[in-house]
This record gives structure tokens, C-alpha cells and sequence, in this order.
């Protein structure tokens, strides 16, 4: 699949994850390599974009059974961005779903 | 590929830019291992999932390369149009110049003109032979911009078991410093506030029955001239585990709740809280106040320009003598007697130890 499809989608699907609790750069990776395939290195670039837009900060956390942990939290600003984006991939995927299965009806 | 490997090629592939950005980045990866072989994954199978090193690198900066390539070619190309115009313009007037009969006007002209190549011949050599240096340092304050803009909220925290730590030695030059005895089983440290910092800055260790909390020495550096405005560092101690307390911070506040044996405050910039019956004291202030509330102990406090405030004499018991240089000693409750033209003491109610307290510009006053 074009690369560049899958990066642009990226971005979303990183906000939708975080829109429902925070991550730690490794669980993120994980949680969305369960739904789409990708390059797991290039979470990492999008989660600093995401913290120098300051739509995310960050916090780390200790733990006395695993390594210490940097979590992603969404910032205020981040949350609107994150449910504008998710409607307008929503509906737009939805737009592309149909268009789509109306070509594999006719095959 | 194995961690060391991957870690390395990223490093490789990120080597143009300014080192702590480099760093940063290269943390997140460390932890990524770090938690991948947590859950039971190979440095390879890792490696791997994260993908080419080198394309991993490319998304960090690729956007900011270009616009800034675009900003700095247009800057000196700018410059070249302004003066070509120039240039035009004065070979056409030139002729009419030379044509003027007034020898004054004709200075005039000839003067712009070589004041005008002049300005040429250097931005000339600018643009062809600085222009590397030109770009590096656009480049560098790009930079420099970014990660001071990077402070984000901090929330640190570490526990320790008080068992064997007498003392806590504290010297942190940030805003707040509060040590405080209350219902905890662990000693808590708690960082929090707005910076960049990271927990490798913070050295805590525990050494000679003592827990040393301080910054790594560039950090201190740094949050002595413009950061650590944001930060508090909160010290949590179990009631009754710890008897000395020394805490230093240049620009900050030092706020001490609770009782101990031994309690020792210098600050520059900041206030000194304390709250609690003490036994022996040695407080410092340089610009900020000290505040005293429910405070008793003995041995010596010392202000430049702040002054100093009892919240209540009640629990006071020591006998005060005090020294001061532009102030007055004020009190509703207990009696100044005078010693001598700036001396002061205060008979003790019940305790023969001495409160000594030296104030250059400021007052005593307690209520």
C-alpha cells in the first residue's frame, strides 16, 4: 500500500488512541500496529510533531516492575484537533467505503 | 540489526543536527527497547518492527529543512535584486551627472556612487563566501528557538524507604521547595511544574543516612538564570522519621512544615516558611521574608532586606535577642526590652536557650 497513505493516516488514528486514555510510546506502537501496519519508527517523529504543536505533553512515570515510561497526554488544543480530524477521516473514509464497494458489487 | 546497531544508524543519520535534540530523540527509541524487551521481545524483532533507521530519521526533520533552505536562499537573492536595480538606476543617472555644471552636485553623485559599489563589492563577497557561515547560524538559532519552547508539564515522582536517612539535604534552585512531615508511609518526592528537564537531571541519592536531592551542574546553571520559575519540588517525610533537614536555593522558597531536630534554610531570592516547633535553627535570607507560624527553637536567624514575622508567640519559649540595623522590633504580645541603641531581647518564657536574630533593612514583628 502507498506509503503515503499510511502516513497521513497516522496522525488520527495516534489521536483517536489518545483521545480515549494516555499511552507510552511503546503501547501507542503497539496498539496501532493491531489495526494498521506500519513502519513502527515512525510513531516517534508524529509524537514530537504532535509535542511541538503542543496538541500533546508528555509526563514519565516510574514504575518498579517494568523501565520507566514517557506517557502522551492530550493537551486541550490536542482534544478539538483530535475530534476534528476523527469526523473528517469518519466521513471521509466513509465516502471512500461506499465508492469502493460499489466497484466490488459489479465485478 | 540488534539495539546498539539501530541506535547507532539513527544517530549516523541524525548527525547534522545540534546534539540535545539528537539526544532527545534517541531517548524515546532507549525506551522503546527498553519496554519491547520488558515484554519479552528480541533487540532484532524490535529493530526490525521500528523499520530503516535512516527513514526513520528522515520524518524528524524534513518539513523544517526544506522551508528553512527556501527562507535563506531568499534572503542574500533579495539583496542581489535590490542592489542590481540600484545599480541601473545609477548608470542611467550617471551620464546626466557628469553633465551637471555645479562641481558641488557632481561630489554629491560621485560620493553615492562609490558609497553604493562599495556596498556592493561587500555584499557581494557575503553572499558568495560567508554564506555557509550565513546559514549555520539561521540554522543554530532555529534551533535554540524550538527547545526553549519545549518546556511541558512535569510530574515526577520517587519513593523511598526512610529506614536508615536521618537527614535530607536539598539544593534546588527552582521556585518552590516544600518539605513537609505528614500521613505517608515513604518518603515522597514529587517534581512539578513547567520545564524540559528530565529525570536524569534530578540526582537523588541516598548517602551517609542522608537523602541528597539536587541538580546535575549545567542544570543548576540553567535554572538559576531562566528557568525554575515554574517548578516545586515537594518533599513528603513520614511524621517523626527524619531529624535534619538542610535545604539551599538561590531564587527560590523554602517551605519547611513540621518538627525537627535540626533545620537549615539559605536563600538569595526567596522567602523561608516555617511551620512547627523546631529545636535548633539556622535560617538565611538574603532579599525574602522569613515567616515564623507556631514556631519555636533556638539558635540563629539571619535577614538582609527582608524582614521577619512571628505568626504567634504562643508556642515561643527561647529567649530572643535581636540585632537590627535600619528596622524597628514590633510586638503586641511580648515585650522588646532594650539592650542597647539596636539591641533587643525578649525574655524567655521558660527556656533559657537563645534565639539570636540579625536584620540589616527589615523589621521584627510578632504577633
Amino acid at each position: 500500500m502507498n506509503i503515503q497513505y499510511k502516513k497521513g493516516i497516522l496522525e488520527p488514528c495516534v489521536l483517536a488512541l489518545l483521545l480515549q486514555k494516555d499511552f507510552y510510546g511503546y503501547e501507542l506502537v503497539e496498539s496501532v500496529s493491531k489495526y494498521i501496519s506500519i513502519s513502527e519508527g515512525t510513531i516517534y517523529p508524529l509524537l514530537k510533531r504532535l509535542r511541538d504543536q503542543k496538541w500533546v505533553s508528555t509526563y514519565l512515570v516510574e514504575s518498579s516492575s517494568g523501565p520507566p515510561r514517557k506517557y502522551y497526554q492530550l493537551t486541550k488544543k490536542g482534544r478539538v484537533e483530535a475530534k476534528l480530524q476523527i469526523d473528517e477521516v469518519y466521513n471521509f473514509t466513509k465516502g471512500v467505503i461506499e465508492l469502493l464497494q460499489g466497484a466490488k458489487n459489479h465485478e | 540489526m540488534n539495539r546498539k546497531q539501530w541506535i547507532h544508524k539513527l544517530r549516523q543519520a541524525l548527525k547534522d543536527y545540534p546534539s540535545h535534540v539528537v539526544d532527545e530523540i534517541i531517548d524515546d527509541y532507549n525506551e522503546h527497547f527498553d519496554n519491547g524487551i520488558y515484554m519479552g521481545k528480541s533487540e532484532e524483532e524490535i529493530a526490525s518492527e521500528l523499520g530503516n533507521p535512516k527513514e526513520v530519521a528522515k520524518e524528524y526533520f524534513g518539513h523544517e529543512t526544506v522551508s528553512m533552505w527556501k527562507q535563506l536562499q531568499s534572503i542574500p537573492a533579495m539583496k542581489l535584486i535590490v542592489f542590481i536595480i540600484f545599480i541601473v538606476g545609477l548608470i542611467t543617472i550617471f551620464p546626466l551627472a557628469v553633465n551637471v555644471t555645479s562641481s558641488i552636485l557632481k561630489g554629491i553623485f560621485l560620493f553615492l556612487l562609490f558609497v553604493i559599489l562599495v556596498g556592493v563589492i561587500i555584499s557581494v563577497i557575503l553572499i558568495f563566501y560567508g554564506k555557509n557561515k550565513f546559514n549555520k547560524g539561521i540554522n543554530q538559532i532555529k534551533f535554540v528557538n524550538k527547545t526553549s519552547s519545549n518546556a511541558q508539564p512535569i510530574n515526577y515522582s520517587k519513593e523511598f524507604d526512610p529506614y536508615g536517612i536521618e537527614q535530607i539535604i536539598i539544593n534546588a534552585n527552582i521556585a518552590h521547595n516544600v518539605i513537609k512531615e505528614t500521613d505517608v508511609d515513604n518518603i515522597q518526592v514529587r517534581l512539578s511544574g513547567m520545564s524540559d528537564l528530565k529525570l536524569d537531571d534530578v540526582k537523588m541519592v541516598v548517602l551517609n543516612n542522608a537523602l541528597e536531592i539536587s541538580f546535575l551542574q549545567d542544570i543548576q546553571i540553567r535554572l538559576n538564570n531562566n528557568e525554575g520559575i515554574d517548578l516545586k519540588l515537594e518533599v513528603l517525610i513520614p511524621r517523626g522519621s527524619i531529624n535534619r533537614i538542610k535545604a539551599k536555593s538561590n531564587l527560590g522558597n523554602i517551605q519547611i512544615v513540621g518538627s525537627f531536630s535540626d533545620v537549615d534554610a539559605k536563600t538569595r531570592l526567596g522567602k523561608i516558611l516555617i511551620e512547627g516547633v523546631q529545636e535548633e535553627v539556622n535560617l538565611d535570607s538574603t532579599l525574602g521574608n522569613i515567616y515564623l507560624t507556631r514556631f519555636n527553637g533556638y539558635g540563629s536567624i539571619k535577614s538582609k532586606m527582608g524582614n521577619v514575622f512571628f505568626n504567634d508567640s504562643y508556642y515561643l519559649t527561647s529567649r530572643i535577642e535581636a540585632r537590627l540595623k535600619m528596622g524597628s522590633a514590633k510586638s503586641k504580645s511580648v515585650k522588646f526590652n532594650k539592650a542597647s541603641d539596636k539591641s533587643f531581647y525578649v525574655d524567655g518564657k521558660s527556656s533559657n536557650k537563645v534565639l539570636s536574630i540579625e536584620v540589616s533593612m527589615g523589621n521584627i514583628e510578632i504577633k
